[in-house]
């Protein structure tokens, strides 16, 4: 029971020739004892047989290119894309992204600021005692 | 198959460097085939030719970003695919079978054709309609295209054990409802 579950989930495949070597002798053997597979299989080729059978349709070349041409008539005709204009296309990347570094190292970076003792007793730094005591006092040190 | 890529090739180098009537050798070449794969998928004549027109306009566009890592075919394959999943996404118009069961029965009363309707082809094409786009597309590439497993596989962007399922699932389900078909009939 289970190889007729496993043959019949490989005949679509088997049908297109599409099963490894190993897979093929498989089915081919179990094939010769079980109808009810060859059945299966059966009915899978009908169905392929039915499609392969089905109508092939075509359209009128003149139309369609006519057609592609009034939609085409504003575009110019597309070159090849070189593989060295992909690189010139992405040049500009490092260029900005130097700019920008010198921005911020030059413009926009700031020196340190310097605060009082009292802004940092008062942001809650640790001091000594020493130095609280001075900041009370008025002693500037 | 080598032969087809040298002439597609040839003509992609000839139409890139300015010669445009290579681009009309491509379209004659490749129309039909793109023609029956819209018109499986989709079942509508004129909304097929449309999308065909759509799909070479897309190659005109972008021949020049095509590799050629891959067959003109495969590719081609490819954006007809999208182009027609795009065009049902769209119009959200996937394919509802049942009206187009409906709007068949109603547009045929006459008894004699209702015999006519009964024909086979009429009958698998109504069938290819209700299976899901994702397993009839393979099924269509297979089938009607006579790809292979691996150049579906690159068409649709997924693994070939994928593909085998997606054509499996929609053989089955085209046998359903054929079957579903004779027992109605």
């Amino acid at each position: 029971m289970g190889k007729c579950r496993r043959v019949k989930r490989l005949l679509s495949a088997y049908l297109d020739q599409e099963t490894s070597k190993s897979d093929t002798d498989f089915i081919k053997t179990h094939l010769d004892g079980c109808l009810s597979c060859r059945r299966e299989l059966d009915q899978f080729y009908q169905i392929k047989q039915l499609v392969l059978n089905k109508e092939r349709r075509s359209i009128s070349a003149d139309r369609l290119i006519l057609d592609l041409e009034e939609e085409t008539v504003g575009l110019s005709l597309p070159q090849e894309v070189p593989v060295g204009s992909l690189a010139s296309r992405f040049m500009p990347v490092p260029a900005v992204l130097a700019i920008l570094l010198f921005v911020f190292v030059f413009v926009l970076r700031q020196d340190p600021v310097e605060y009082s003792l009292e802004d940092r007793i008062l942001s809650g730094e640790p001091v000594t005692t020493e130095t609280a005591a001075k900041v009370v006092l008025g002693i500037n040190s | 198959m080598k032969e087809e890529m040298n002439q597609d090739n040839l003509c992609i180098g000839r139409f890139l460097a300015g010669d445009s009537r290579a681009f009309s050798v491509l379209v004659t070449k490749h129309k039909d085939r793109v023609f029956n794969v819209v018109y499986s998928l989709i079942g509508r004549d004129r909304e097929s030719q449309d999308i065909v027109q759509e799909v070479f306009l897309k190659v005109y566009r972008n021949l020049r970003f095509f590799k050629k890592r891959c067959l003109f075919s495969t590719w081609l394959y490819r954006i007809t695919v999208n182009t027609t999943y795009d065009f049902l996404r769209k119009r959200k118009n996937l394919i509802s079978s049942e009206k187009i069961m409906d709007s068949c029965r109603a547009k045929r009363p006459d008894p004699k054709e209702v015999l006519l309707e009964k024909e086979q082809k009429e009958i698998l094409d109504r069938a290819l309609l209700r299976i899901p786009l994702k397993f009839k597309t393979a099924l269509v590439l297979k089938d009607i295209e006579g790809l292979s497993y691996k150049q579906i596989s690159e068409v649709l962007g997924c693994r070939i054990g994928t593909v085998e399922s997606k054509i499996y699932r929609a053989r089955q389900l085209l046998k359903k409802e054929l079957l579903n078909n004779r027992e109605e009939g």
